[in-house]
């Protein structure tokens, strides 16, 4: 009874961690606005020398308040949510919070190349660890309320409830679990209601209607995909070499490597002011058939030298947003080359510029189940999950075989957190009884052995092939052997396990190969 | 310390100061777009008026940015953009509006205008009936018959004639007749060599204040024509004559003004005739009839051949006679 009330008490938290999670993510979008209106004007095309100027002064600023303030408050803000969850037992300070939002608003308000939603996932993970330490949750609850808290703001900042569940469960969680997935998705729902509360309910680009134009369409498809898990492997190995040689340099350049990254923004602007900040905007228009192939070929490339730049330089921001823009872009870049080529045969630009999302998130960030969900989320539309599947998988595949670890996996080795790759738990088999097991035929049973088989038989204590390892420790507490039985005839003895046989597969890998 | 349930109440509490304090801050946003998105309206439509379509696509992109999700810009950001001779741009503008509302009679009509300079003009057909059986908020009856006019232009100006005299008789049908109508009609109607429906229309075009002078010329060619047609039903037979006669006397005089000398021969043979060119004498010998204005359309077509221009009975004879000639 006090259990299902602690249940309902947690999911009660989780709709307030919801709550709370929109409301900071609203204000921190318009914080964004407010930077941004005041650094540039209002014009979309500010004079040359702020846009060349406002993003390096802003970097120092930035710098500044990294350095001296907030030093947490570096990069993303997903693996520090997921150091909360796995090192940290859900603590993620206020302070980090306080200074996520403050730093993130102004180098995105600033022009520099970086998105406001990773920052406003650890803002939703930090407001949700200070809600449960105020509440003095037990600490097996306040490990897994960061990830709730990050489910919420990523679903605030994205507009997309089921994308940011899926994102946490596949990114930062990595195990589905009843009693946090009920919490997470309480959480960003109630975020979600909460942001379009205030914001209304318009999505962050209009999506225009997909159809397929051919079926050979689906080749153009794949080749976003190669194409697009190319680029990945360009951005991800960029961030890679980048980022631990500019942490390598003496402290002092810390103070200026955002101003340098801001003025490289800033210089890009000036020819190209659509890779300035997080450029929903211009996704837009590019799904609108707004810009040449060539325009779009040459946003995609600069918005990853600019975003690498920005990124590695240590300012707080996201790569939600970049990798949208960048995939969006190309996306648009292959329909219109296709177009040239095969005119009758290409469907409308902003499918692929929409599948283009989908893929690069597939490539860079390494969640394929997010990236599908999210171009259908989006787009609210099942039919494109073909191209969006194939692509993806291409991308995602391209992308595995030329870089062996995720984006984010490489972030926290360098940062030299060790903590566990989702991706590589979700590719490795699950040790079974199966694999430990001596096989009936093999055994040589000495007379103890066979007595003590014929005991646990006798006494229905056995196992079947397919459990798990920790399962055969449960049945094989205080007894040396157990009989491993056929599931669909359990007189049918297959193989006999010991602990010996268990214990040396725990020790060499704890369940898992 | 406090237990967990009070904690619990204070979070909940608390809500409301948080919502207030974001209802404060979103009230201020909401002011501040508000207004930089009437500036940018404002300066838009100014610079639009001004004819600087390129400025004013880019204030009323502003606007947009400010005001988003609302269609009123992008409709004028759309018209500023296809002023400013970006027409994908404008397009892909108009149809995000368009699959918003795909009834809207002003996005269509503004989609067939953009359509109508593109290479695949039949998705402009499609549209400017989308836009006559469209929406409209003022105005509909004159906004339907002022599209379907543009329909009637766009299909003349491709040669599609009958498609485009379908579209106009829907228009003079009901009162009060357009004159625009009336005067495109009229210049199919001459086009076609209906030289009564002509100035029919044509008058009523004039009437309406409707007639260039390309038309005011048509116009008189017809009456003309009409005045000149010995074929013209209803007519005595001592009409007829008069009127071949007639035919006769514009061809011998055009003949007489050509001095060229590929005209000679057939100016000679003109000259031969005419003394038997008269109503009594065409009145007692019907073959003459046949065989004056087979002479006169030789002479015509020779004449025209050596002396092109000519006044306008020259023209009105010359029209007629091919009209005559032609199956």
């Amino acid at each position: 009874m006090t259990r299902q009330r602690e249940e309902q008490t947690f999911l009660l938290i989780a709709v307030l961690i919801g709550v709370y999670s929109g409301l900071s993510v609203v204000a921190f979008r318009l914080f964004i606005d407010w930077v941004r209106l005041h650094l540039f004007g209002s014009s979309l095309e500010p004079a040359a020398l702020r846009v060349v100027l406002v993003p390096a002064l802003a970097g120092l600023v930035i710098a500044a308040l990294v350095v001296l303030v907030f030093p947490t408050v570096r990069g993303s803000g997903v693996n520090q949510t997921k150091a909360a969850l796995y090192i940290y037992d859900g603590y993620i300070s206020f302070r980090t919070v306080v200074g996520k939002f403050l730093t993130a608003a102004l180098a995105i308000g600033s022009g520099q190349s970086l998105g406001p939603e990773d920052p406003s996932l650890q803002v939703g993970a930090g407001l949700a660890s200070a809600l449960g330490r105020v509440l003095t949750l037990p600490r097996d609850r306040l490990r897994v309320i960061a990830p709730v808290g990050a489910a919420a703001g990523l679903a605030a900042a994205f507009n997309s409830p089921i994308t940011a569940v899926l994102f946490v469960i596949e990114e930062v969680i990595g195990r589905w679990t009843a009693g946090v997935l009920g919490a997470v998705v309480l959480a960003a729902v109630a975020s979600v209601v909460t942001e379009q509360w205030f914001l209304g309910d318009e999505p962050l680009f209009r999506v225009p209607t997909y159809h397929l134009a051919h079926g050979a369409e689906l080749l153009a498809y794949a080749a976003l995909g190669l194409i697009g898990g190319a680029v990945s492997l360009v951005f991800v190995k960029m961030v890679a070499f980048l980022r631990p040689r500019m942490r390598a340099l003496p402290p002092w350049t810390w103070y200026v490597q955002p101003a340098i990254a801001g003025l490289l923004v800033g210089a890009i602007g000036l020819r190209f002011p659509q890779v300035m900040g997080a450029g929903y905007e211009y996704i837009d228009r590019a799904m609108h058939d707004e810009y040449g192939w060539r325009t779009l070929a040459a946003l995609c490339a600069l918005k990853v030298v600019a975003t690498t730049a920005s990124f590695a330089s240590g300012t707080p921001g996201g790569l939600f947003a970049p990798t949208l823009f960048i995939g969006a872009m190309l996306g648009g870049a292959v329909c219109a080359i296709e177009r040239q080529i095969a005119p009758g045969i290409t469907g409308p630009i902003g499918a692929y510029a929409l599948v283009g999302m989908g893929t690069l998130f597939a490539g860079i960030l390494r969640a394929p189940m997010t990236s599908v969900f999210m171009v259908v989320e989006v787009s609210g539309n099942y039919s494109i999950i073909l191209p969006v599947m194939i692509s993806n998988t291409i991308a995602y595949l391209v992308s595995r075989r030329f870089q062996h670890h995720a984006l984010f996996d490489v972030l926290s080795r360098q940062d030299g957190t060790e903590l566990p790759s989702l991706e590589e738990e979700r590719e490795s088999g699950r040790q079974s009884v199966e694999h430990v097991m001596r096989r009936a035929e093999e055994v040589t049973l000495t007379a103890d052995e066979a007595v003590t088989l014929a005991n646990a038989r006798a006494a229905r204590v056995f196992l079947y092939p397919d459990q798990s390892i920790d399962a055969a420790l449960r049945v094989l507490r205080g007894r040396p052997l157990v009989p491993v039985v056929h599931r669909a005839d359990p007189e049918r003895l297959v193989g006999v396990v010991g602990w010996d046989d268990v214990v040396g597969i725990r020790d060499s890998g704890f369940g898992t190969r | 310390m406090p237990s967990r349930r009070t904690l619990l109440t204070l979070t909940v509490v608390g809500l409301v100061p948080a919502f207030v304090i974001v209802n404060g801050l979103v009230a201020l946003a909401r002011g501040t777009r508000e207004a930089l998105e009437r500036e940018w309206a404002s300066r838009g439509a100014i610079d639009f008026a001004a004819g600087r379509a390129r400025e004013a696509a880019d204030d009323f992109r502003a606007a947009q940015i400010y005001a988003r999700g609302r269609g009123r810009y992008r409709l004028e950001l759309a018209r500023a953009l296809a002023a400013a001779g970006r027409p994908l741009e404008a397009r892909a503008e108009l149809e995000t509006l368009w699959s918003d509302e795909p009834g809207d009679g002003i996005v269509n009509l503004e989609l067939a205008r953009v359509e109508a300079a593109s290479p695949a003009r039949e998705a402009a057909v499609r549209h400017y009936h989308g836009a006559i059986d469209g929406a409209w908020e003022q105005d509909p009856a004159a906004a339907r018959r002022a599209a379907r006019l543009e329909l009637a232009r766009f299909l003349a100006g491709r040669g599609q004639l009958p498609q485009a005299e379908a579209e106009l008789s829907i228009l003079l049908a009901d009162a009060p007749i357009d004159p625009g109508a009336a005067a495109l009609a009229g210049r199919i109607a001459f086009a076609r060599g209906d030289f009564r429906s002509a100035a029919e229309r044509l008058r009523r075009a004039r009437d309406g204040g409707a007639l260039d002078a390309d038309a005011a010329s048509m116009l008189d060619v017809s009456l003309r024509a009409l005045a000149l047609d010995p074929a013209a039903r209803g007519i005595t037979s001592r009409e007829r004559m008069r009127r071949i006669v007639r035919v006769f006397g514009i061809a011998l005089a055009a003949a007489r003004r050509c001095t060229a000398d590929a005209a000679a021969p057939m100016r000679a043979r003109l000259e031969a005739a005419a003394p038997a060119v008269t109503d009594r004498a065409l009145g007692r010998d019907p073959d003459a009839i046949d065989a004056t204005l087979e002479l006169a359309t030789a002479a015509e077509s020779v004449v025209a051949a050596a002396c092109p221009g000519g006044d306008a009975d020259a023209r009105a004879l010359a029209l007629l006679l091919r009209r005559t000639a032609s199956p």
